[in-house]
């Protein structure tokens, strides 16, 4: 074991650190609308022309083909740099791509996957609907085949970035008779399509990313399948492995300077006795273990690396890391409140370069998006430790 | 980077495993329970035989020159086990024999022909005044053993145990601990070395079995939620027991992963090891405790049995937490060490 970096890496993060001092966004990211997409586009843009789009896209699709100790210190320094981890290129990048990398045919990859990189399209994810969220194979959004079409009807919810996006990877369910995870279809649905309306959805903490989606009677060509009709699920599940273990390094990264920003923010206030913060046995207990924690989330990152690294499939541990971190972020942003008391509570925007509150409120979504904590305790339960269900 | 254990590192755990199981079983611990000193001369010669005690000495000490990395390997199987006795603190006295230059001594503990148990004080100390002991003490298996250690933030050393007189045996909670009390009036350390190092060391060597306890009540609560049946069905359906699990699991595998991220950091002498091995020890602990907390939980009527060996991790955990600094300490530390690089 150890936890040293080789020169040849040592020499990569440096590169990595120069180039996102000199070229990430000075401005703050727009809060929504079109000028954040254009924000979030233009910086893909930037750091694909610089080579560094896809620093975990194999090669053959335009990616750096990076190895997954540099996919590490890729993410860590864009961490450090405090750049925000899930804009509007996540899904394309991190969902949309990799799953047509996985699933789909040469010429839908070839058309796809290069605007995916350069920045030139934005991916949203429609696979929730008001009657199927963790439940998601019960989904009931309807896809009848008619000729070389598919005729989609029904309704999705919670799809982020749906209103700035310019294509969906959209399941379903095109087959009633079978099992539920049977007879789910995998689409690319053209936002821009007639019969699509979108209407957003206000979030706690003041955003707009989320939205829903009707479909009334919408047709996608049957070319945009990917994998084969009725096998869509199977293709939704292709993904999982794809960031071997990197998926909330840059999110922990973040985390970790939070936790050391709240730390110093304590030297300076006093409360409303006029003692030091910075001696409240309570608060250093708490700060002190988040602080430790914080680091033990870095070591499980690295434990799981450093298993992919030697070749091995990450499998459902991954969601140990997802179920870890986002309860972990809940706490250091309760601390917060607690530290910096009635400061707090102005409320200024949920990217948190502002305002503790927008933060705060932000971090409930942890443990719902991506899959509920209960899900992913069901997961590991049943997967990793083989309980009986 | 690389945090996953080499296959030698493997088989050192694999070794000790097998060899502990057979030596000292747990089912041990409670058939000596009235015995004056907590492991038998003959699973203590096993395990000094295979040269368990001197992984991470230098070969002329007679140890297999190895690095804290191998002994956190065997320190985990050695909490795993809730195997009894000094091994710790007699490890821990051969490295500050070592660092004080007495190689002969260092050799000694190393093969085993002597032993040392531990020896903290219950009062605070000024920095400049830990090298003398003073006031009340508390012994950790100081029955069967020579010398006995003293680990400090400020330093280490050794102390004779007959320098201690009169000894007083106190009931331990833990039936593989010896505990005793002693007055100590102006006894000054032997062996002496100033600085953290053997506290780092304990610190992880701590963690590694606080690791160990809380893998191995993962395991015993998942077995059991697998196999005991109620309303016709394994008790690990329902989520609140399923969780309860993963919860085990999560904490376990925290504790794991920093324990070897400490054990690395100070193998490699990195500038935050100390920051490392404190989190890793209040990270351990916690988990061992909720681990052994909820294993007792998961196995109902029969948790609180003495038969049972739940009640082990928790009262192993106690012991454990106590002998070398205590897991305030270790949180203070790791606010005070400086920021993690
Ligand atoms: C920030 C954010 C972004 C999102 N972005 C997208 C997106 O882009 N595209 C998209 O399709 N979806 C998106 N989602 C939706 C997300 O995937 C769902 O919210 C999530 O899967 C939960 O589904 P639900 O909201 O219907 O809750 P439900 O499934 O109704 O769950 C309600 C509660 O019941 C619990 N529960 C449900 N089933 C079980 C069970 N078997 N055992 C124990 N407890 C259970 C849940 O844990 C939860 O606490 C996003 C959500 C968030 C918060």
């Amino acid at each position: 074991m150890d936890v040293d970096f080789s020169n040849e890496q040592q020499a990569f993060r440096d590169e990595v650190r120069t180039w996102l001092a000199e070229n990430a966004p000075r401005e703050a990211r727009p809060h929504g609308g079109t000028e954040m997409r254009e924000h979030d586009l233009a910086w893909q843009h930037t750091q694909s022309k610089a080579g560094w789009a896809g620093i975990s896209w194999p090669k053959e699709y335009g990616g750096r083909g990076g190895s997954v100790l540099e996919q590490l210190i890729w993410f860590e320094e864009y961490g450090r740099a405090g750049l925000p981890t899930m804009d509007s290129c996540f899904v394309g990048l991190s969902h949309a791509g990799p799953t047509l990398m996985a699933c789909a045919r040469e010429d839908q990859k070839e058309f796809h996957l290069p605007p995916i990189l350069a920045g030139d399209v934005i991916w949203c994810q429609g696979f929730s609907e008001p009657g199927s969220g963790s439940d998601l194979a019960s989904l009931s959004v309807r896809g009848e085949v008619d000729g070389d079409d598919i005729v989609v009807n029904g309704q999705k919810i919670w799809t982020s970035y749906a209103d700035l996006a310019d294509w969906q990877e959209l399941l379903v369910r095109t087959n009633r008779s079978g099992k539920k995870h049977d007879g789910i279809t995998w689409l690319i649905c053209d936002m821009r399509s007639p019969g699509i309306t979108i209407r957003p959805i206000e979030t706690i903490d003041g955003g707009t990313d989320f939205c829903e989606v009707f479909y009334d009677d919408v047709r996608i060509p049957r070319s945009n399948v990917v994998g084969e009709i009725d096998r869509g699920w199977g293709v939704a599940m292709s993904t999982l492995s794809f960031e071997r273990g990197t998926a909330f390094t840059a999110s922990q990264v973040k985390l970790a300077r939070t936790v050391e920003d709240l730390i110093a923010a304590t030297q300076d206030r006093v409360d409303a006795r006029g003692r030091a913060l910075v001696d409240d046995d309570g608060l250093r207990r708490r700060l002190a273990t988040v602080r430790a924690e914080v680091a033990s989330l870095r070591s499980l990152t690295y434990l799981m690396v450093s298993k992919s690294a030697k070749g091995a499939i990450p499998g459902p541990e991954g969601s140990i890391v997802k179920l870890y971190y986002s309860e972990l972020q809940q706490k250091v942003a309760r601390l917060g409140m607690d530290i910096l008391g009635a400061d707090s509570l102005k409320f200024i925007d949920a990217g948190h370069r502002g305002g503790w509150s927008g933060y705060f409120l932000h971090t409930f979504s942890s443990t719902i998006g991506g899959g509920t904590s209960e899900i992913q305790r069901n997961i590991i339960g049943d997967r990793v430790l083989g309980l009986p269900r | 980077m690389d945090l996953v254990p080499s296959d030698d590192q493997l088989s050192i755990a694999e070794a000790a495993a097998e060899l502990l199981s057979a030596v000292a079983p747990t089912a041990s611990l409670a058939r000596r329970r009235d015995d004056s000193v907590a492991i038998s001369d003959s699973a203590w010669g096993s395990i000094a035989e295979a040269g368990l005690l001197g992984i991470g000495l230098p070969d002329r000490v007679g140890g297999a020159d190895a690095g804290m990395q191998e002994e956190t390997m065997l320190f985990r199987e050695v909490g795993r086990q809730l195997a009894p006795g000094p091994l710790l603190s007699t490890v821990l006295a051969a490295h500050i024999a070592l660092d004080s230059g007495d190689e002969a001594l260092a050799a000694e503990f190393a093969a085993g022909s002597l032993r040392a148990g531990t020896a903290r004080s219950l009062q605070h100390t000024d920095h400049d005044a830990a090298a003398v002991l003073n006031g009340e003490l508390m012994l950790w298996d100081s029955t069967g053993s020579t010398w006995l250690v003293v680990v400090t933030a400020d330093g280490a050393g050794l102390v004779q145990t007959d320098q201690l007189l009169p000894l007083r045996p106190e009931r331990s909670i833990d039936p593989g601990t010896r505990l005793g009390s002693a007055f100590a009036n102006d006894v000054p350390l032997s062996h002496w070395t100033p600085g953290d190092t053997t506290c780092i060391r304990a610190l992880v060597l701590v963690a590694a079995q606080l690791v160990g306890i809380a893998e191995a009540c993962r395991d015993a609560a998942v077995t059991h939620a697998k196999t005991r049946e109620q309303f016709g069905r394994p008790i690990g359906v329902n989520q609140a027991i399923k969780h309860a699990c993963v919860d085990m699991t999560v904490a376990a595998e925290q504790a794991r992963a920093q324990l070897f991220f400490a054990a690395a950091s100070c193998d490699g002498d990195l500038p935050d090891a100390r920051f490392q091995a404190h989190a890793a020890r209040v990270i351990a602990a916690n988990a061992a405790r909720d681990n052994a907390a909820k294993n007792i939980q998961i196995h109902g009527g029969m948790g609180f049995t003495m038969e049972f060996e739940g009640h082990l991790h928790v009262v192993r955990t106690e012991t454990l937490g106590q002998q070398f600094g205590t897991n305030e300490a270790s949180l203070e530390a790791v606010l005070t060490t400086g920021a993690p690089q």
